[in-house]
């Protein structure tokens, strides 16, 4: 099975900022648009660590992550056998994650 | 051609001297900063979501709080940047943020400030579903459409989770740090201000007359230094 793994504070930057492109530098859109969606069209397997990161705000992480189901195209059946989010040091940034990839799809079936 | 005359008050050429407004104008005439409430001030200054910049101005404090706590303050200037660039000026992107931050009495306080549109005007202008929780909220809470009370609103509603889907979160991170250490909370925009008090568990809103209006939006957090187990 082929995997990726992409380090955010490596790959991308140790200081994540803003949901949109236009907010800055290191974007939550511009984390999932270069890194995030082509990891997963192109391996059967990703793992994101975010770990090594200052930290991060609520909208990074919506845009980053909720974003996948909202404008990507993947539904959180796909995302759930395909990707992995790693946060050992503070575990509720991978629940916040996953708390907007699944909050994305609910909200779109009761409209 | 621009000039300047110092002053009288003494304390308010000390601000201006120090925040460079003086240099600026080429004025170069000598004051000594040695006020209390002046010379522990750094300033910064941008006009994006950037982190980095963000992580610049708590590096000098960095050895005083705990990493998850450092992660909670980055958290919420980065959002107020965020809701800056996103909201403050309605999409313009060359208008700015100020971010001026103080150690003193073991005391953090970061004020963040930006002179756009404000709270209040920017949620009427919404066109989401995050305006329309506000306005139940405050129907429901029996409260007027009032500066002060849209702050309060919008602070609730994100905490709440009620504004989803997943909007509305920036000012409950603002407030998440101050929640945490015990700290203040003071937003003042437009004719609204709300401050809250995290040790006691007090919260204030306030909607002034125009004349003590401020245009724009100013965050404050009082984060207190943690004791360290020796102490």
């Amino acid at each position: 099975m082929s995997s990726k793994q992409i380090n955010l504070a490596t790959d991308f930057s140790k200081f994540p900022a803003g949901r949109f492109r236009s907010d800055g530098p290191n974007s939550g859109e511009r984390f999932r648009d270069d890194l995030l969606v082509p990891a997963l069209n192109n391996y059967e397997r990703v793992v994101v660590v975010l770990d090594g990161a200052v930290g991060f705000g609520s909208s990074f992480i919506d845009e980053a992550f909720g974003g996948l189901v909202r404008n990507s195209g993947f539904t959180p059946s796909d995302l759930r056998k395909k990707l992995e989010i790693r946060s050992e040091k503070d575990p509720s940034y991978s629940d916040e994650a996953w708390d907007c990839i699944e909050t994305t799809v609910q909200f779109a079936k009761v409209r | 051609m621009l000039s300047c005359r110092h002053p009288k008050d003494a304390v308010v050429s000390q601000v201006l001297s120090h925040l460079g407004i003086f240099s600026m104008l080429g004025e170069r005439g000598r004051v000594r900063v040695s006020a209390e409430d002046v010379i522990y001030w750094k300033v910064h200054g941008g006009t994006e979501a950037d982190g980095e910049r963000a992580n610049d101005a708590l590096i000098p404090y960095e050895d005083l709080f705990s990493d998850p706590d450092k992660a909670r303050i980055y958290r919420g200037i980065t959002e107020a940047m965020t809701n800056c660039r996103q909201h403050a000026y309605e999409g313009r992107s060359d208008e700015g943020w100020w971010m001026y931050t103080q150690l003193k009495d073991n005391v953090l306080s970061v004020a963040f400030a930006d002179l756009g549109i404000g709270i209040p005007v920017s949620l009427s202008s919404r066109e989401d579903s995050f305006k329309r929780n506000v306005s139940r909220y405050l129907f429901f809470a029996g409260l007027p459409w009032s500066d002060g009370n849209c702050i309060r609103a919008a602070l609730e509603l994100g905490r709440s989770r009620t504004g989803r889907p997943n909007r509305g979160k920036g000012l409950p991170d603002i407030r998440a740090v101050v929640d945490r250490l015990d700290g203040g909370l003071i937003i003042h925009s437009n004719d609204g201000l709300f401050h809250l008090n995290s040790a006691t568990k007090k919260a204030e809103c306030r909607t002034f007359s125009n004349n003590a209006s401020f245009q724009g939006t100013i965050i404050v957090w009082a984060i207190p230094v943690p004791r360290r187990e020796s102490e």
